[in-house]
């Protein structure tokens, strides 16, 4: 079985015991959902669910959004110029197409506030404790 | 106020954006209301303990040499508006612990008198958090900038908090230019880095560029970068 059909397989199964649900209906979960990062595709699709969730309740002109930065220098000079052929941030980069992977199998429809709303979610990673993960 | 993209076009970008530039945390704040005064203790506590606040002239010297000089990672603390509350709830807390703040600080909200700071609020879509300060007073004063100035990056978010691009020439060369005449007046000296809101960064539109340059900023933050601008 191909690792795309077995995805889809899993998040069917998922979503016909309500683990997941398209967003804007409630998701009950047993257990608390852990803000470290999960491992497998489903607990990954449960977690960014729940996390997505919980950042549109997010009342940002109250409570801390945490975010990504990505730094320019424009001016003359030498730049932090980046690694010739490789990414930079290549556990980050593959962080974020795996997300995006996964979001778009239980939200076909997502938008642009979705995408920003991933790097949203890994930054504050970074910033739980236990969940540490540098940059720089 | 940019222009929608769709999910693929933005997942394009910022996956550009991760794979081809030095990136740094930012944490943004608005207002920081006394109640939650717990929650953001226990929040700055875990930054001053694993990672370090860098100020302008320490992205200046990563930007120029590409190193990073300290020994922790870098997470800028970003506090919008000119909030009084940040003041009086995070100011305290940063100087205990060590770390540096950036007041990105709407000038004309500091310049409004205090019984009129309330109204200037709802027009300019500033949250509130109505009954915090009975006196009126919403926004940090000018006496409380200066106390901070240096020790914390004070930097402008505009003179009124609207959107630039829509704005004719006048007005955008006042939110832009007026701003950092507030500060020259007001701390003595220009400040080094400006946002506006909505966050579009420096190369999206000409005319802002033109105007960010003239007023003499050196950084632009915007909502996925900060960028070094030209002299």
């Amino acid at each position: 079985m191909q690792r795309r059909e077995l995805l889809e397989k899993l998040l069917d199964t998922a979503l016909a015991m309500g683990l997941l649900a398209p967003l804007g209906l409630a998701v009950a979960h047993a257990q608390p959902v852990s803000e470290a990062s999960p491992a497998t595709d489903l607990e990954t699709a449960t977690w960014l669910d729940h996390q997505l969730r919980q950042l549109a309740a997010l009342d940002s002109s109250e409570q801390s959004v945490p975010m990504f930065l990505a730094l320019e220098n424009l001016a003359d000079g030498p730049a932090a110029a980046p690694a010739a052929g490789a990414a930079l941030n290549p556990e980050l980069l593959a962080q974020f197409e795996r997300y995006a992977d996964l979001l778009l199998q239980f939200k076909p429809n997502a938008n642009e506030n979705d995408a920003v709303s991933l790097l949203v979610l890994m930054a504050r990673q970074g910033l739980v404790p236990g969940s540490m993960e540098m940059c720089w | 106020m940019s222009t929608p993209v769709s999910f693929a076009q933005r997942r394009q970008e910022l996956g550009q954006l991760l794979a081809r530039q030095p990136l740094v945390r930012a944490i943004n704040f608005h207002n920081t209301s006394s109640w939650r005064n717990a929650e953001f203790e226990q929040q700055l506590q875990h930054i001053a303990q694993n990672f370090s606040t860098p100020n302008q002239d320490d992205l200046d010297r990563y930007l120029q040499t590409g190193q990073w000089h300290k020994d922790k990672p870098g997470v800028i603390l970003a506090f919008y508006e000119g909030y009084r509350s940040n003041y009086d709830v995070i100011v305290p807390m940063l100087d205990r612990l060590g770390l540096i703040g950036w007041f990105f600080v709407i000038t004309g909200f500091i310049n409004a008198p205090v019984e009129q700071q309330l109204s200037y609020a709802n027009r300019h879509d500033i949250g509130m958090d109505l009954g915090e300060y009975l006196d009126g007073r919403y926004a940090m004063s000018w006496e409380e900038l200066r106390s901070i100035d240096g020790r914390h990056v004070i930097a402008s978010h505009a003179l009124s908090h609207q959107f630039l691009e829509p704005m004719d020439e006048a007005t955008r060369r006042e939110e832009i230019i007026g701003s950092q005449d507030s500060f020259r007046k007001e701390l003595g000296h220009p400040v080094k880095t400006f946002v506006s809101r909505g966050g579009p960064a420096f190369g999206e539109n000409p005319a802002v560029d033109a105007l960010v340059l003239e007023a003499g900023y050196r950084f632009q933050v915007s909502n996925f970068r900060i960028q070094r601008l030209p002299e």
